[in-house]
C-alpha cells in the first residue's frame, strides 16, 4: 500500500487533550480511518500548532480525502512519500 | 458472567432500539471472525426487547450463497405474505412484503448474521431497505466480519450504506484487563494469552475452556477441545460441519450415522449449541476447524450423505452445494443449473453466473437442448454482472452449436448481441464484423424483430464512434422496421439512439426533443434499460451544449432507475456520466464519490473502468494529488484500444491539463497534437475543450472545422467572456481557468480566490505566479480559514458580497461599500450564484440557507 505525506492547516491552532476526551477522540479518527481504509501512521506538529504533516498507509488519495472528509479534517496537500533513512546502503553492502 | 468491554456498543443498539418510532435505523455491527458479533446480538435480544418482535436471518459459507437465504429464514417464522412472494419467487414482490413486515404498528427488530457471506440478492435487499428507513418502523441489525478482501461484493454495498439513519459499530478485540478478569484465579498467564490470542473473545474462552498448554492458533484450540469426545460424537461434529447451518437431530444423525446421545455429547462439551431443537456449531470458526481437520474423502463422504439426506425437497442452493462438496457427476450439472435458475429469478445475478458455469463443466452427456438454455443463461447472467469475456466465451460456444439452417434467424439475432459484446469488451474488429455478418443473414429474410433489433445495435455502435451521420440513417432503418412489425420496445430503443446522434450531428433541441418522447414511451412500456440509457444520454445532449445544471437531475433519474432494477452495467455507465456532471459543477467530491463507487465494484467493463480512472485522474490533476498521470494514462490504456475519439479525447486533454498544471508545457502541446487528426469526430462539448488547449498550446484550428460556443470564445481567448459563459452556466471552475488567464490584475485576483477557494492548487499557483509577475502586492498563499469552514465553500469575500446582496444592494453600491471595482464584484456575484447553484440573486439567501451559510449575522456555520 502507498504511503503519504498529508500536510494540514490549522489557523486556530491543534488541540489534542492528553487525557480521556482526546483518546476519544482519537478512537474516532481511528476508527474512520478504518473505514476508508486508511492507517495514520504518525504525525509531526509544528511548534505553533498550526501545520501538521501526517504520514498515512493509503489504497489512493481519494480515500485519504474521504477520511479527512469523514473527521472534518483540512487537507493542504498529499504527497507520494518513500522512506530513506541515513543507512539506506548497509543493507546493499 | 456477562459480556466484558462491550458495554458501549449494547448501549448504541438499545439507543437506537429507542429511536426507532417516526422512522426505522440500520446498525451494522462489525469486527473479526470470534469478536462476539452474535454474542452482542444475542445479550441485546434477550435482555432488552420486553417483547418486541425478533426475526432472525443468517447467511452461509456455501460454494454459491443461497439467494435471498437469511429472507427465507424470516419468511419460516412471519409466513404470510413475504413466505408467499418468496414461493412464488418475485423478488420485487418480496422486498415489498419484507418492508410491509418492518412497517406494522409495532417495532420489530430484524438480525441479519453473517453478511460477508451473503448472495448479491441479500445485499440488494439490505440496501433496498436502508434507503427507505425513513418510511419502516424497526430497527435493522446487521453483523459481518471486517477482514473481507477489496473485490469482496460487501465493500461495495458497504460504502453506499450511509446517512443519518444509519450507525456502525466495530467490536474490538478485548483489553489485557478484561483477559486477566476472564482468566481469573485459573491457571492461564493472562498476558501470554492476551498475546497470543489478540484479544479475540472466542479465541480466549475456547483456551480457557480447557487446561493445558497454550494452543498457537484458533484451530489448534478448537481442536483440543474435541480431542476427549467419543468416536460418535465426532461423527456427529462432522456432519455438522458439513452441513453447516442449523439442522435438526434426525438430519445430524443420518449424515453422521450416529446416534442422539453423540449430539448430547457434543452440546455438552460445548461445541455445538441446542436452539430451539436444531443444533449447530456454537461458532463458525470451530466449524472452520472441524471442517478442515477432515480428509478430502471424509468431507466428499458427508458431502454425499447430506445430499441424499437432504432429498428432492430440499434447498436448491444447498442440494448443488453438497452435489460440489461430494464431486457428485451426475447431480453437479442438473442441481447447479437448477440452482442458478433459481438464482435468477431471485435476482442473485452473480451467483447464477457462478453456477451455471459449474453446470457447464460437467457438461458431458447433457442434452444439447440444455446445453444450449445453460450456454444462453451464462452468457446473459456474465453479461448482466459485467463479465464480458466470460459472456463472450459462452456466447461464442453457443453460436458454434446454431447450425441447423432452419435456425438462421436465431443465429443471426445472436450474434447481433454476439457482436455488441465484442464491441463492449473492447474487441472491435471481431464486434464489427460479427454485427455486420447479422445483418446480411436477416436482411434477405424480411421484416423481423429480430432485424430491428440488429439495426438498431448497429445504429447505437455508429453512434459511440461518434459517426452521427450514418447512425441516424440507421437507426431511421431500425425505427421502420420495428413499426412496421409492431414491435414497441424495438422502436424506442431506434428513436433513443436517433435522438442522441442528433444531437451529435448539432441537432441538439431535435436531438432532445426525440429521446424526450423515447424516453416517456420507454417509461410507459416498463422498459427500465431503456429508460436509464435514453435518460443517460439526454444527460450527455445536455451537458454537452453546457447545461450541467439540467443535466443533473436527469442522470440522477438514469442512476436511480438503474439502481432499483440492478442494472449494473447501466448503473455503472450512470454513474460515470454523472461524475462528469457533478465535475463540471464544481462538486468535486461527489464526483469522485461515485467514479470510486465504480471502481469499488468486483467487475466493471473496460469502457467504465476507463471513465471512471478519467475521472479520477483529472480531478487529483485539479487538486494537486498524487498519481493523476497513473490515473490517466491507465484510462487512456483502457479507452483507446475501443477506438471512439469521443472517448480517448478527453483523456488527452486531461493529460495535457495534468501536464501544463506541473509546468511541462512540451507534453501538454504533444497531447493536443495528438487530438487534432479526430478533430472532426467530436461533439460540441469536447471540441470546446481541444479549442483552449490548441490555443494553450499555440498550435492552430482547422479553419473549416465550425466551432459553436464557447469553444470559439476559448479560441480566440477571450478570457472574461468564456468565464461568463461558465458562470452563467453553474460551472466554477471552467470559469475560474478561464478568468485565469486574462490579463486584468482584478481578474486575476478573482481567479486565483476562486481557485483556492475549489481547492484547485496548482491552478492557484499558477495565477498567482501571474500576478506577481504583472508586480502585485500581496498575493494571498492560502485559502482563508473561514472558506475551509464554509459549507458552500464561499471565500470571506464572498460571503460578504452575498450578504450585502441579499440586502438588496446593486453590484456598484456592493463595490461602493467594500471598496471594490464594479467588475470585481460582478466576479465574485458570479461566483456566488455557481457555489450556490442558482441562476438568480433572489435564490441566493434560500440556497445559502439550504447549506447552512447564514448571511444574517455573517457567521459561518462550521460543520461539527
Amino acid at each position: 500500500m502507498p504511503r503519504y505525506l498529508v500536510q494540514r492547516t490549522f489557523p486556530d491552532g491543534l488541540r489534542f487533550p492528553i487525557d480521556d476526551l482526546g483518546r476519544q477522540a482519537v478512537d474516532g479518527i481511528v476508527r474512520a480511518n478504518l473505514e476508508s481504509e486508511v492507517t495514520w501512521v504518525h504525525s509531526y506538529v509544528s511548534d505553533d500548532d498550526t501545520t501538521t504533516w501526517c504520514v498515512y498507509d493509503s489504497p489512493s488519495p481519494e480515500a485519504i480525502r474521504v477520511a479527512a472528509g469523514r473527521n472534518q479534517l483540512p487537507v493542504d496537500q498529499i504527497s507520494v512519500v518513500r522512506v530513506l533513512d541515513p543507512y539506506f546502503y548497509k543493507a546493499t553492502s | 458472567m456477562g459480556l466484558l468491554e462491550r458495554a458501549a456498543p449494547l448501549a448504541e443498539l438499545v439507543g437506537c432500539l429507542g429511536q426507532v418510532g417516526g422512522a426505522g435505523r440500520l446498525v451494522l455491527v462489525s469486527g473479526e471472525a470470534g469478536a462476539g458479533k452474535t454474542a452482542l446480538v444475542d445479550a441485546f435480544c434477550r435482555e432488552h426487547l420486553d417483547g418486541s418482535r425478533v426475526l432472525f436471518g443468517r447467511c452461509d459459507d456455501l460454494f454459491a450463497a443461497r439467494p435471498l437465504g437469511p429472507l427465507l429464514d424470516i419468511a419460516r417464522q412471519t409466513g404470510g405474505p413475504l413466505a408467499d412472494a418468496l414461493g412464488s419467487g418475485d423478488q420485487g414482490a418480496a422486498f415489498e412484503a419484507f418492508l410491509a413486515e418492518l412497517s406494522g404498528p409495532d417495532p420489530v427488530v430484524v438480525v441479519l448474521e453473517d453478511l460477508q457471506w451473503a448472495d448479491e440478492a441479500t445485499l440488494d435487499l439490505v440496501r433496498f431497505v436502508a434507503r427507505r428507513l425513513d418510511t419502516v418502523r424497526s430497527l435493522v441489525v446487521a453483523t459481518h466480519r471486517d477482514d473481507f478482501g477489496v473485490d469482496h461484493p460487501l465493500r461495495h454495498t458497504y460504502g453506499s450504506l450511509v446517512g443519518p439513519l444509519v450507525t456502525r459499530l466495530h467490536l474490538a478485540p478485548l483489553s489485557l484487563d478484561a483477559v486477566r478478569r476472564l482468566v481469573g484465579d485459573g491457571p492461564h498467564d493472562p498476558v501470554a494469552l492476551h498475546a497470543r490470542t489478540g484479544g479475540n473473545p472466542f479465541f480466549v474462552t475456547e483456551v480457557l475452556s480447557q487446561s493445558g498448554a497454550l494452543p498457537d492458533t484458533v484451530r489448534a484450540a478448537v481442536l483440543a477441545r474435541t480431542a476427549p469426545l467419543s468416536g460418535s460424537a465426532r461423527d456427529a461434529l462432522d456432519a455438522a460441519a458439513v452441513l453447516g447451518r442449523q439442522v435438526t437431530p434426525e438430519l445430524l444423525c443420518q449424515v453422521g450415522d450416529c446416534e442422539a446421545p453423540a449430539i448430547d455429547e457434543c452440546v455438552a462439551a460445548g461445541l455445538l449449541v441446542d436452539d430451539g431443537g436444531r443444533q449447530t456449531f456454537r461458532h463458525d470458526l470451530a466449524r472452520e476447524a472441524v471442517e478442515q481437520a477432515m480428509t478430502p474423502l471424509r468431507r466428499r463422504q458427508l458431502h454425499s450423505r447430506a445430499l441424499e439426506a437432504l432429498g428432492d425437497d430440499g434447498d436448491l442452493v444447498q442440494r448443488a452445494h453438497h452435489a460440489i462438496g461430494a464431486g457428485d457427476r451426475a447431480a453437479i450439472p442438473v442441481l447447479a443449473a437448477m440452482a442458478a435458475d433459481r438464482c435468477v429469478t431471485l435476482g442473485a445475478h452473480s451467483q447464477a453466473a457462478t453456477l451455471y458455469g459449474c453446470a457447464l463443466e460437467h457438461r458431458d452427456g447433457m442434452p444439447p437442448e440444455e446445453l444450449r438454455r445453460l450456454l444462453d443463461a451464462r452468457a446473459h447472467e456474465c453479461e448482466r454482472v459485467e463479465r464480458p469475456e466470460e459472456a463472450l466465451a459462452a456466447a461464442q460456444e453457443l453460436s458454434t452449436l446454431l447450425t441447423d439452417p432452419k435456425e438462421a434467424a436465431t443465429l443471426a439475432e445472436h450474434e447481433g448481441w454476439m457482436g455488441c459484446l465484442y464491441l463492449s469488451a473492447g474487441r472491435l474488429d471481431e464486434g464489427w464484423a460479427t454485427l455486420r455478418r447479422a445483418l446480411r443473414r436477416l436482411e434477405p429474410l424480411g421484416d423481423s424483430v429480430a432485424l430491428a433489433r440488429t439495426l438498431g445495435r448497429l445504429a447505437g455502435n455508429h453512434m459511440v464512434i461518434g459517426d452521427w451521420a450514418s447512425a441516424v440513417d440507421i437507426a431511421d432503418r431500425a425505427l421502420d422496421v420495428a413499426e412496421r412489425v409492431g414491435a414497441e420496445a424495438e422502436a424506442i430503443y431506434a428513436l433513443g439512439i436517433k435522438g442522441s446522434s442528433l444531437g451529435g450531428t448539432g441537432a441538439i433541441d431535435d436531438g432532445l426533443a426525440l429521446m424526450a418522447s423515447a424516453l416517456e414511451r420507454a417509461k410507459a412500456a416498463e422498459l427500465p434499460g431503456d429508460v436509464s440509457l435514453i435518460a443517460s444520454n439526454m444527460s450527455n445532449a445536455l451537458y454537452v451544449s453546457g447545461d450541467y445544471r439540467s443535466a443533473l437531475p436527469v442522470i440522477d433519474d438514469a442512476v436511480a432507475v438503474a439502481e432499483a432494477h440492478e442494472l449494473r452495467v447501466r448503473r455503472s455507465c450512470g454513474l460515470c456520466e454523472r461524475a462528469e456532471v457533478l465535475t463540471g459543477l464544481g462538486r468535486w467530491d461527489e464526483a469522485m464519490a461515485d467514479a470510486t463507487t465504480v471502481l469499488a465494484q468486483p467487475d466493471v467493463a473496460p469502457i467504465n473502468e476507463g471513465a471512471a480512472r478519467h475521472h479520477l485522474g483529472r480531478l487529483r490533476a485539479r487538486r494537486g494529488d498524487p498519481a493523476a498521470r497513473d490515473a490517466l494514462l491507465q484510462a487512456l490504456a483502457l479507452l483507446e484500444p475501443i477506438g471512439q475519439a469521443q472517448l480517448s479525447v478527453p483523456v488527452r486533454l486531461s493529460l495535457a491539463e495534468a501536464a501544463w498544471l506541473t509546468g511541462d508545457d512540451d507534453e501538454m502541446a504533444a497531447q493536443v497534437d495528438a487530438c487534432l487528426p479526430d478533430v472532426h469526430r467530436l461533439d460540441p462539448g469536447v471540441a470546446a475543450s481541444l479549442a483552449l488547449w490548441v490555443r494553450r498550446a499555440g498550435t492552430s484550428w482547422p479553419a473549416e472545422v465550425h466551432l459553436p460556443p464557447p469553444g470559439d470564445l476559448a479560441l480566440a481567448g477571450d478570457a472574461t467572456a468564456l468565464a461568463a459563459w461558465w458562470d452563467e452556466r453553474g460551472c466554477p471552475y471552467s470559469a475560474a481557468d478561464a478568468l485565469g488567464d486574462s490579463d486584468d490584475e482584478d481578474d486575476l485576483r478573482a481567479a486565483h480566490e476562486r481557485l483556492l477557494a475549489l481547492g484547485a492548487r496548482p491552478r492557484a499557483q499558477m495565477v498567482a505566479r501571474r500576478l506577481r509577475d504583472l508586480g502585485a502586492r500581496e498575493v494571498p498563499r492560502g485559502p482563508r480559514p473561514s472558506t475551509r469552514a464554509n459549507a458552500a465553500g464561499l471565500t470571506a469575500r464572498e460571503t460578504e458580497v452575498a450578504q450585502l446582496l441579499t440586502a438588496g444592494l446593486t453590484n456598484a453600491a456592493i463595490a461602493d461599500e467594500l471598496v471594490l471595482s464594479t467588475k470585481t464584484v460582478d466576479h465574485h456575484v458570479s461566483s456566488v450564484l455557481a457555489k450556490l447553484g442558482v441562476s438568480t440573486r433572489r435564490d441566493v439567501a434560500r440556497a445559502a440557507a439550504e447549506r447552512g451559510v447564514d448571511l444574517q449575522d455573517g457567521v459561518v456555520a462550521a460543520p461539527t
